[in-house]
């Protein structure tokens, strides 16, 4: 959610003064270059012999917790010139519109899933959730996770829908399956070793292992459902924070909280319901060796997502409140006794449905919307951010949602059905919402020195088509010197620009009638008699906030 | 670290409550702990902060990418290992060299805070503990705590919490127990406020339990025999009972007991978990038999029934929970009941309008009702009203000599558990603070 400040109109301005860089702060005499908008961050090889560092789960939850309130805005970096998130080792932008069903169901899952004979090397227990890691006949490593008894079926179709999800998102994700065996085909390992909840560690014995498959739920046919999560390819580094840079990556050059795809996450986190997005739950892996050698950015564990907390259905506080107490309306809970009756308490889950979980569209508001404890990526995330990733969570489609949604293979395709269902609700919610806090055109073009656009909330039904102004002007891009053209209100380029200097920059500031707040101006370039864009500047407004 | 539960130093311990004693002690302590650590973790966090981008290349770039490229390039050239903030390295350390081996240890020496009864005061003390026993199917406990009101306890304990696939559990434990002050303010429903004196109670003893648990621990039977050693003198402070009271007024006063006990008990837990509140019925009802073996004139059974529903709505977010709690004392001639091992009201978990131990009889009834609602996933409100009456003989059940109260509280939970409380309760009596580190519907009370 993003809380803004009055200060937020500075920033504002700084953006509009076009400080939209990839990040890298060369001084720059010219806002664009001869290659803007890049599609891809250029990336160094990662050579530096580092190791790995953890993050300490309980001091990020302490430390984040401390700093609820919305940080003093901050430029988004990270982006193009169009305002885009380039690839990178961080986000791939994967060209949603155009990925088949097949290539959306089989996101990252290339190595496929498990095979038998299945070699159970090492397992941990908590008393609720077991886990064990296992090599499968091919060797490959996988770490498997299972279903509270509770909701059979929740958590790790939880796991295996997320981590497609934010696949076709643009993240990078690890390979997640869901495999059904029966419990005697988990053989152990002659080295096996168990984690008790004493802490301590020992080979560990059938009787061990019966006794954690005990706690998985079984299906009629004595069968076991679980999610194989495969090992990340690479050398483990450990966690990335969402704040600072890793000192040991050459090619993390921009503050974690000031990068639009990590601000933007807040967006698809409130669309998925993923209120478990903390640092803990990511994963930095250098991949590749030698010149290719890079450090991966991975998300991980998308066992919280949906209706779903991993162990049990998702507490009906989450996604809207922190789990420290930090806001009014829970001070307004204290002062009137719990007569105040938030929305989130009265809405109705899917009592029938328990592999769903306490998931749903009814009150969910994506502004208001919360993670556990507060991400400062998350925290700093401006409109500009936001309206980034609603753009892509409005491309996509209904069928797609329900492509990616059918990979939890639910036995009862009512499950499937209302989660789509939600979705889709949530899918439009999210549009709606932050479609009202920018100007959402996009496909800014000129054809026949005629601007064209299209207004994605009249394309997605949020909005009727309004009346636009117009404003053109030259730009000088060495000194970033505008000069408007008076009297030029539609959409024709002016005669003085269109017949302006071959390579010259021209732009046009587009505004809807009503609402003065929101402008989307564009840039183009002049090259072989057409006009290439080269930028795009957002001016938004920030949602007022209770 | 662990905590006792101030209610009763010998609680019966299983897999479930152990492990929510543990991990409600850690929160507690971690809850400290984290705000200790508020500006050094603010610190880390600039220094966290401070790990920005470099310096950027001082030459004019060609394009967006040589640009990047070249920034990139000169980050390369002074990188450092990624290290863990300041703050959150001494974090760390104090919890793996500090914290952790003292207040959470998996097994070895350790503090434990609590275990005293109720009106001990804060009690601390060292622990030896050892969870990894036959492959964590043992667990051996022994603690000595003292308190700020000089009261002590020491105790040892050895259980199979799980045998059986988690159908059976056993348990042995040895403890002595030095209340060195505890109130009492006369027999019966009319006792007066002014009658207050204390006394000194050291009870010794040790039992034997077996138990068995049936439909995923929802149903425990169980018995367990036992001795008790007891032992009354003057207490410490001001107004000693042996003073105030005269001998032949007050059971048990100059003639104390050994006892052999004998406990049959039965648990019944249907509720379903919840997000703040679990929802549903709980039963619990024990019937201990005392046979004293020293003057055989102070034998008597002890029944003790708690009955609890909750009942949850706005998506578990409120409750309503009621529970009524009934001791009665039936002895056979002419026994008496010692008035060290009566039942009383006046507690932080039964009438907490009212001074601890403020009456004392050969039976109690209890009603409680509490409206809570949470406020957030770690702090829960309650609005509460107690009313509850003492009485001398099983015929004076009832509303007559009841009192009552009313309060709120604010609970701090870890999901369903409260691992601290604070209630303020108002009677005619005055206004009573309760700072506690246990639920207020808990389990039976047991003094010895």
């Amino acid at each position: 959610m993003v809380r803004l400040q009055s200060s937020f109109r500075q920033a504002s301005s700084l953006l509009l003064a076009g400080v939209v860089l990839v990040g890298c702060a060369a001084a720059q005499s010219q806002r664009f270059l001869p290659d803007d908008p890049i599609a891809r961050v250029p990336e160094v090889p990662m050579l530096f012999p580092s190791k790995p560092q953890d993050v300490d789960e309980l001091y990020d939850f302490a430390t984040n917790s401390m700093h609820y309130k919305t940080p003093v805005p901050t430029p988004s970096l990270g982006i193009n010139t169009l305002g885009e998130v380039p690839d990178s080792s961080w986000f791939t932008n994967r060209d949603l519109g155009h990925m088949t069903r097949e290539e959306l169901q089989r996101g990252p899952r290339t190595a496929g899933a498990p095979v038998p004979p299945f070699s159970v090397v090492a397992a941990k227990t908590d008393g609720v959730s077991p886990g064990f890691r296992m090599l499968d006949g091919r060797g490959h490593t996988f770490f498997v996770k299972a279903d509270p008894p509770s909701n059979p079926e929740m958590a790790t179709a939880s796991d295996v829908v997320g981590s497609l999800f934010f696949y076709a998102i643009g993240y990078n994700v690890p390979q997640n399956y869901i495999f059904v065996t029966r419990p005697e085909q988990l053989q152990l390992s002659a080295k096996a070793s168990i984690t008790e909840p004493s802490g301590k560690k020992h080979p560990m014995r059938e009787s061990d292992f019966r006794k954690l498959m005990d706690l998985v739920p079984k299906m009629s046919d004595g069968r076991v459902r679980l999610m194989a999560s495969l090992s990340i390819n690479g050398n483990l580094m450990g966690p990335h924070l969402y704040r600072g840079v890793r000192s040991d990556d050459p090619n993390d050059l921009i503050p974690h909280q000031q990068r639009r795809d990590l601000r933007g996450l807040e967006v698809f986190a409130a669309w998925l319901n993923h209120t478990d997005a903390k640092s803990v739950n990511s994963m930095d892996a250098v991949v590749g060796t030698d010149a290719d050698a890079r450090m991966v950015h991975y998300l991980l564990d998308f066992g919280a997502l949906f209706g779903s907390d991993s162990t049990i259905a998702k507490d009906p506080r989450h996604g809207r409140e922190f789990t420290f107490p930090t806001s009014h309306a829970q001070l307004k809970q204290v002062s009137t006794f719990g007569m105040d009756f938030p929305d989130w308490q009265t809405v109705h889950y899917p009592k029938d449905l328990k592999a769903v979980g306490n998931f749903t569209a009814e009150a969910f508001d994506p502004i208001l919307w919360k993670e556990n404890y507060p991400n400062p990526a998350f925290r700093a995330m401006l409109p500009a951010d936001a309206y980034w990733a609603a753009k892509k969570v409005m491309t996509f489609t209904d069928d797609d949602i329900r492509a990616l949604v059918e990979e939890g293979k639910f036995s009862d395709p009512a499950a499937t059905d209302y989660i789509t269902k939600t979705l889709i609700a949530r899918r439009n919610a999210v549009g709606r919402a932050w479609f009202q806090h920018a100007l959402p055109v996009e496909e800014l073009r000129i054809e026949n020195n005629e601007l064209h656009f299209e207004n994605l909330a009249v394309r997605y039904g949020f909005a009727k088509e309004p009346s636009y102004r117009y404003e053109w002007f030259s730009f000088d891009n060495q000194t970033g010197g505008k000069k408007v053209v008076s009297g030029s209100a539609s959409t024709q380029v002016p005669s003085e620009l269109a017949n302006g200097p071959k390579d010259g920059y021209v732009g046009c500031t587009i505004s809807a009638d009503g609402r003065p707040d929101l402008s989307t101006t564009a840039y183009f370039h002049a090259e072989n008699g057409t006009w290439r864009l080269v930028g795009i500047d957002r001016k938004t407004n920030p949602p007022s906030l209770p | 670290m662990s905590l006792k539960d101030s209610s009763g130093g010998q609680a019966v311990v299983r897999v479930d409550s152990r492990r929510a004693k543990f991990l409600a002690a850690r929160e507690l302590l971690y809850l400290l702990f984290v705000f200790t650590f508020l500006v050094v973790s603010a610190r880390g966090a600039r220094a966290q902060g401070s790990s920005e981008a470099p310096d950027p290349p001082p030459a004019p770039p060609l394009s967006r990418t040589d640009d990047i490229a070249a920034a990139e390039k000169a980050k390369a050239e002074h990188l450092v290992p990624q290290a863990m903030p300041h703050g959150e390295q001494v974090f760390v350390e104090t919890e793996k060299k500090a914290i952790d081996p003292l207040f959470a240890p998996p097994n070895g020496i350790g503090l434990t805070l609590g275990g005293l009864p109720t009106g001990g005061g804060f009690s601390l003390g060292p622990q030896y503990a050892r969870r990894d026993l036959l492959r964590d199917n043992l667990v051996s406990d022994t603690y000595v705590v003292g308190s700020t009101k000089l009261w002590w306890r020491g105790q040892t304990s050895v259980e199979a919490p799980s045998l059986l696939d988690g159908h059976l559990s056993l348990r042995l434990d040895a403890a002595y127990e030095d209340a060195a002050s505890v109130y009492f303010y006369g027999e019966g429903p009319n006792s007066l406020r002014s009658g207050k004196s204390n006394f000194r109670r050291e009870f010794t003893t040790p039992h034997f339990e077996t138990a068995v648990h049936l439909a995923g621990n929802r149903v425990i039977l169980g018995y367990r025999i036992g001795g008790l050693l007891a032992h009354v003198g003057p207490g410490r402070l001001s107004d000693p009972t042996t003073t105030v009271y005269a001998g032949d007024d007050v059971p048990g006063l100059t003639q104390q007991s050994h006892f052999v006990t004998g406990t049959g008990f039965v648990n019944l837990d249907f509720r379903k978990p919840g997000f703040s509140n679990p929802s549903g019925f709980k039963l619990d009802a024990e019937n201990t038999q005392f046979w004293d073996k020293t003057w055989h004139a102070y034998s008597f059974d002890l029944l003790a029934t708690q009955a609890e529903y909750d009942f949850t709505f706005a998506n578990g977010m409120h409750a309503l929970a009621f529970r009524a709690r009934n001791e009665t004392t039936f002895v056979q001639g002419n026994n008496q009941v010692p008035f060290y091992l009566q039942p009383t009201l006046g507690n932080s978990d039964d009438l907490r309008g009212y001074d601890r131990y403020r009456f004392y009889g050969n039976g109690s009834s209890l009603v409680t009702g509490e409206y809570r609602w949470s406020v957030a996933e770690t702090l829960e409100m309650a609005i509460f009203g107690d009313g509850g009456n003492i009485y001398q003989r099983p015929g004076l059940i009832g509303v007559r000599d009841a009192r009552g109260d009313g309060g709120i509280g604010f609970r701090f939970k870890n999901k369903q558990a409260t691992f601290m409380r604070f209630d303020v309760g108002f009677s005619p009596e005055g206004v009573h603070l309760w700072f506690v580190f246990n639920p207020v519907f808990g389990k039976l009370p047991r003094s010895f």
